[in-house]
C-alpha cells in the first residue's frame, strides 16, 4: 500500500517562485542598495549623476516589484499545496525548493544580465569577471545543494496538518 | 519535578519605558530627517522618469521581466514532480486484492 503524499511538485513549485523572489530581494536591497555595487541598468546608464541615479532607481523600482510578484504567487501556490492531501508536507523539500529558487535566479539573472547583454555586474570595475563568475558559482551550488535535499524529500509523504504518516491516509482500491 | 515558571507579564512600567523609549527614538529620528529631502516634482526627477519611458522602455522591461519568465516556467514544470507517483501499479493491485481476500468464495486459497 502506498501513501497519496508524493505529489511533491506541489510544493516544489511554490518553493521556486518563493526562492526566486526571496533571492531576488537579496540581491536588490543588498547588492543595489545597501552595498550600492551596481543598479539594474548601470551599466548602460552609469549612475553618476542625479539624473541617471533617478533613472536606475525606476528600474531597481520595477525590478523589485517582479520579486514581489514572485514572492505573491509563491505564496498563492503554497497555500493551494496547504489545502490538497496529495502534498507531502516536508520540511526538506520545501528548503531545497527555496535554495533551488534562489540557485536559479542567480544562474539565470547572472547568466542574461551580466554575461549575454552586460546590462550590469555584480562589482563592476577591476576583477569584474571573478565577481560575476562568483555570482554564478554560488547560484550552481545553491542548485545543487537544494536538489540534494528534494531528493533527500522524497522519503517525506506526511500529508498537510499531520505529524507522522498514518493507515488511514493510505489507499487501497481492491 | 521542574519549577513553574511565571507567566510573562509586560507591567505597566515596562509599558511606559519602552513608549518613552521609542518615542526619543523617533524624535531623534526626525531631527536628523530634513537633511535628507525627496524631489518627486524636481527637475531631475521629471527627466529621469521621462527617460525610462524614452529610453527603449519596452527593451529594458524585457531585460528585467525574461529571468522571472524563464523560473516561472521551470515552477510551471516543476509541479509535475511526482503527480502520478502516488497511483498504484496494476501489479500491485493483484497482490493486494490477494492479501485481502485470501480465500475465495468456494473456500479456496486466492492467489
Amino acid at each position: 500500500m502506498k501513501s497519496t503524499a508524493t505529489h511533491q511538485g506541489a510544493i516544489i513549485s511554490p518553493g521556486i517562485l518563493l526562492g526566486a523572489g526571496l533571492g531576488g530581494f537579496v540581491d536588490g536591497i543588498l547588492l543595489h542598495q545597501i552595498l550600492q555595487w551596481h543598479n539594474m541598468l548601470s551599466s548602460v546608464r552609469p549612475p553618476t549623476n542625479l539624473v541617471d541615479m533617478k533613472f536606475n532607481m525606476v528600474w531597481d523600482g520595477l525590478f523589485h516589484a517582479f520579486t514581489w510578484l514572485m514572492v505573491c504567487l509563491g505564496i498563492w501556490r503554497l497555500w493551494v499545496a496547504g489545502q490538497a492531501p496529495s502534498t507531502p508536507w516536508s520540511a526538506r523539500t520545501f528548503l531545497g525548493s527555496l535554495l533551488l529558487g534562489w540557485g536559479l535566479f542567480n544562474l539565470v539573472e547572472g547568466l542574461i544580465d551580466h554575461q549575454i547583454l552586460g546590462v550590469h555586474h555584480v562589482h563592476p570595475g577591476a576583477g569584474q569577471l571573478g565577481w560575476d563568475l562568483g555570482f554564478l558559482v554560488f547560484g550552481m551550488l545553491e542548485i545543487a545543494a537544494g536538489w540534494g535535499l528534494i531528493r533527500a524529500g522524497r522519503v517525506d509523504d506526511i500529508p498537510p496538518g499531520r505529524t507522522e504518516p498514518t493507515v488511514a491516509r493510505q489507499v487501497y482500491k481492491a | 519535578m521542574s519549577p513553574r515558571r511565571r507567566p510573562l507579564r509586560v507591567t505597566s512600567l515596562g509599558r511606559r519605558t519602552l513608549a518613552a523609549g521609542s518615542m526619543g527614538l523617533w524624535l531623534a529620528l526626525s531631527m536628523w530627517a530634513p537633511a535628507a529631502g525627496a524631489c518627486p516634482r524636481c527637475v531631475e526627477g521629471v527627466l529621469a522618469r521621462q527617460a525610462v519611458l524614452q529610453d527603449d522602455f519596452g527593451h529594458n522591461l524585457a531585460i528585467a521581466l525574461l529571468p522571472f519568465l524563464i523560473i516561472g516556467a521551470v515552477s510551471v514544470r516543476a509541479e509535475a514532480i511526482g503527480r502520478h507517483r502516488g497511483r498504484e501499479q496494476p501489479s500491485s493491485r493483484v497482490a493486494t486484492r490477494a492479501q485481502d481476500q485470501p480465500f475465495t468464495a468456494a473456500g479456496e486459497r486466492n492467489t
